[in-house]
């Protein structure tokens, strides 16, 4: 399919908001600082969020936002809005929960997060209304739904053996080379779980320092370290040290 | 400076230039002021024989003008040129302006639609008509002088899950249309219309068409055109790549290599009879199109000469074959990939049923925005590099029963990537030189001159020249993000780059 942006390597980025990503040895320290319910926590992984305020809106409304949201945002986050080739599904979305009447989602779809591979849309009330106005119907109508099309449950991803990930995060992956588990590893079960802490512990994606390089990256060291171990990886080893992450509680 | 001048200059020229009939001669042999099609020729090399802007002196290249489109969408289309006048294209809109200038001669804006608006790759040009596919999958052909509406038909039906974002390939009378389609089991088409009167002369499918009893596909369908091909007059064949089998992650109902997705199919453009296919991927479960461009060369392969079609696929592995029977003469990997367990007996990698989407997760390079995309690459000939913008990349890949057999049928996340300019060797298929242009997705396509520039952009939003022969930096500047090829042509005796950079077009010439 056509997959045509700069795209969903910052999926995890996007759903964390910004935060910094210190170079090893301390690769988690700043973590540590977050509140148990880190935004970065797949959407997939938790209850659906509640609307914060019950909302209703004219059908001819929901009807056009529909029609603009089919075109202009269905292709990343799905024609119902559950999801689609690059973006979260919005249905699931804490912004949108805490959203009212466009108060959150309007300035964001103006301004976009074009680090994270949205563009800033230009649209006038009426069209961006439209837009809420679906938005949060959806967010209802799914409400009454059980599980997630596209969803992946922490229980999914559960099949690796945790003493064999703590040898390999000890051994052959080096991880302890710049990690420890009692250290700024520890608790970090508590603070991703389920894809958020499969995708952080894969490549721990976020804002890195701005200043231009010679080699055109802007990957830290740390950064550095997981890309070259992502070649190194069976999915067997992926999920043995997912496992023994997930015991760090 | 010399906007103004130029303005005046340019007014007498178009009182005295003749107007240039587009026809199937001029297609063949494109004169150097003007860009008739897609890729500039119908090789597809996208490779200029213009001199004038050279490694010496490309840094002082200045802007001549630019345009801008003022809207939500960047411009993801090669421009189309022809007397003198530019056709430009984003979902929804067509613009003449003023290659002189960058002047808006006319615009045309189809009504709002629910169809994907994710980009458009630009218009097509015949005789005195420019050609237009809309998201929402019509087909609307224009008086190139004044935007008149000649006709519109409907090429594919959008309630179905159909859009387009194609560039039209006009072959003699016909305009070759492809669309897409990914989030529906919908049939890959493309359809031949013709040129003057907008009626179907003939559809190819991919996988087999709705309702039919054809089972050649093992139950997939998919397969869309939605990228423009190249064309090869002697062989009267026409090469298309074909994208992705549906349901999109799910391959378990689908069994079977899935022919003809994830293809390069040989096609005749008179009948749409299918020449030859040869699948890049068989039974993808990964979402790489095979939609690249089938890039042309008539060149000697192990001391034979012989007539060369090459694909630097967004499976990671480069292809070339005998495009006159389709038979294999080299694949190799030009980025990270860890899918397949080898190359068969056809010269096709085989892919790793391990590596297919699982309900725990899989880590798979290259990631689903592919090693490559639609952006075009570049072959120069004198160097024998095809130069591609590549990426070494991973994602993981879920599926579980309860993702159903429908579209997508799965989830997918892209972890991490570092993209590359490389330099391919088409002989070896061996990396000549690379050159990093950043992390993530590399988006520009390529365009090499024969006075040895690689002009391409990077993921910082600069266009910039590399010296063919080595990668060696020769230029950049800041015009916002690339998102196709730049195209060169020689206006008024004055060599011209054409490059779009995010929403704006520019048009930079030497002093």
């Amino acid at each position: 399919m056509q997959a045509k942006r700069t795209r969903s390597i910052l999926w995890a980025a996007l759903l964390a908001g910004t935060f910094l990503v210190a170079q090893c040895p301390k690769a988690d320290a700043q973590q540590k600082a977050n509140s148990p319910r880190d935004p970065n926590q797949s959407p997939a992984a938790l209850p659906r969020p509640k609307s914060k305020a019950s909302q209703t809106y004219p059908a001819a409304q929901i009807k056009a936002g529909e029609l603009r949201f089919g075109a202009q945002c269905g292709f990343c986050h799905g024609r119902d809005a559950a999801g689609g080739e690059s973006a979260p599904d919005l249905t699931r979305s804490e912004l949108v929960a805490e959203d009212v009447r466009g108060d959150r989602l309007g300035p964001l779809i103006r301004t976009g997060r074009v680090d994270a591979g949205m563009p800033a849309f230009k649209l006038d009330d009426s069209e961006l209304n439209s837009i809420v106005a679906f938005v949060h119907n959806q967010m209802d109508k799914f409400a009454t739904l059980s599980g997630g099309r596209r969803s992946v449950e922490p229980a999914d991803l559960a099949t690796g053996n945790a003493a064999d990930g703590r040898a390999y995060f000890n051994g052959a992956g080096g991880c302890s080379g710049c990690h420890s588990a009692t250290g700024d590893l520890a608790g970090i079960a508590n603070r991703y779980r389920g894809l958020a802490l499969l995708q952080r512990m894969l490549y721990p994606s976020g804002q890195s320092d701005a200043s231009p390089r010679e080699d055109m990256s802007r990957l830290t060291s740390g950064q550095m370290a997981h890309f070259v171990q992502l070649g190194a990886y069976t999915d067997a080893a992926m999920h043995n040290v997912y496992a023994y992450l997930d015991t760090l509680r | 400076m010399s906007h103004y001048i130029l303005a005046l200059l340019s007014t007498g020229f178009i009182g005295v230039a003749a107007a240039q009939s587009v026809d199937s001669e001029k297609l063949l042999n494109p004169p150097v002021d003007a860009w008739l099609t897609y890729h500039g020729a119908y090789n597809g090399q996208r490779h200029s024989g213009l001199m004038q802007i050279t490694p010496e002196n490309i840094q002082n290249l200045k802007q001549m003008w630019r345009f801008d489109t003022g809207g939500n969408q960047v411009i993801k289309a090669s421009p189309i040129l022809v007397d003198g006048v530019l056709y430009l294209t984003t979902p929804d809109n067509l613009w003449a302006i003023d290659a002189r200038t960058g002047k808006e001669r006319w615009h045309y804006q189809h009504p709002l639609n629910n169809a994907f608006h994710i980009g458009h790759r630009g218009a097509a040009v015949y005789k005195d008509t420019v050609y237009l596919t809309t998201p929402d999958c019509h087909l609307i052909a224009f008086n190139s002088k004044d935007g008149k509406i000649k006709w519109n038909v409907v090429i594919a039906d959008s309630s179905k899950g159909y859009w387009s974002s194609n560039a039209p390939l006009v072959v003699k009378n016909h305009v070759l249309v492809g669309v897409s389609g990914d989030f529906d089991n919908v049939p890959g088409q493309l359809k031949s219309i013709d040129a003057d009167t907008g009626k179907t002369q003939w559809i190819f499918y991919s996988t087999p068409p709705a309702g039919g009893t054809q089972t050649a596909s093992g139950g997939a369908t998919g397969g869309q055109m939605w990228t423009t091909g190249t064309y090869d007059p002697e062989l009267n064949l026409v090469f298309v790549g074909t994208g992705n089998p549906t349901p999109v992650l799910n391959g378990t109902i689908r069994p079977g290599d899935n022919p003809w997705t994830c293809s390069i199919v040989a096609l005749n453009p008179d009948t749409g009879k299918l020449e030859w296919g040869f699948q890049v991927s068989p039974h993808d479960t990964h979402d790489w199109d095979a939609n690249e461009v089938p890039v042309q060369a008539d060149a000697d392969f192990d001391g034979q000469p012989r007539k060369l079609v090459m694909q630097a696929s967004r499976n990671g592995y480069f292809f070339v074959l005998d495009r006159t029977n389709g038979k294999n003469l080299l694949t190799a990997p030009f980025a990270a990939v860890n899918w397949a367990k080898g190359i068969d007996s056809l010269g096709r990698p085989i892919p790793n049923p391990a590596k297919e989407p699982k309900k725990d997760g899989v880590l798979v390079a290259p990631n689903e925005a592919g090693a490559t995309n639609f952006r075009p690459p570049s072959f120069d000939p004198k160097t024998g590099f095809l130069i591609v913008s590549a990426v070494d990349g991973y994602g993981i890949y879920f599926f579980k029963t309860e993702h159903g057999a429908y579209g997508w049928a799965g989830a997918d996340y892209g972890v991490a990537g570092k993209s590359f300019l490389r330099a391919i060797d088409y002989r070896t298929g061996k990396i000549a030189w690379e050159h990093p242009i950043g992390d993530g997705s590399g988006t520009a396509g390529v365009l090499t001159t024969e006075t040895g520039l690689t002009i391409s952009g990077d993921n910082r939003e600069s266009v910039m020249a590399l010296r063919t022969s080595d990668g060696a930096t020769l230029w950049h500047e800041n015009i916002g993000r690339m998102q196709n090829a730049p195209v060169t042509v020689s206006l008024d005796g004055k060599q011209v780059l054409i490059v779009a950079g995010g929403p704006s077009l520019y048009a930079l010439t030497l002093p």
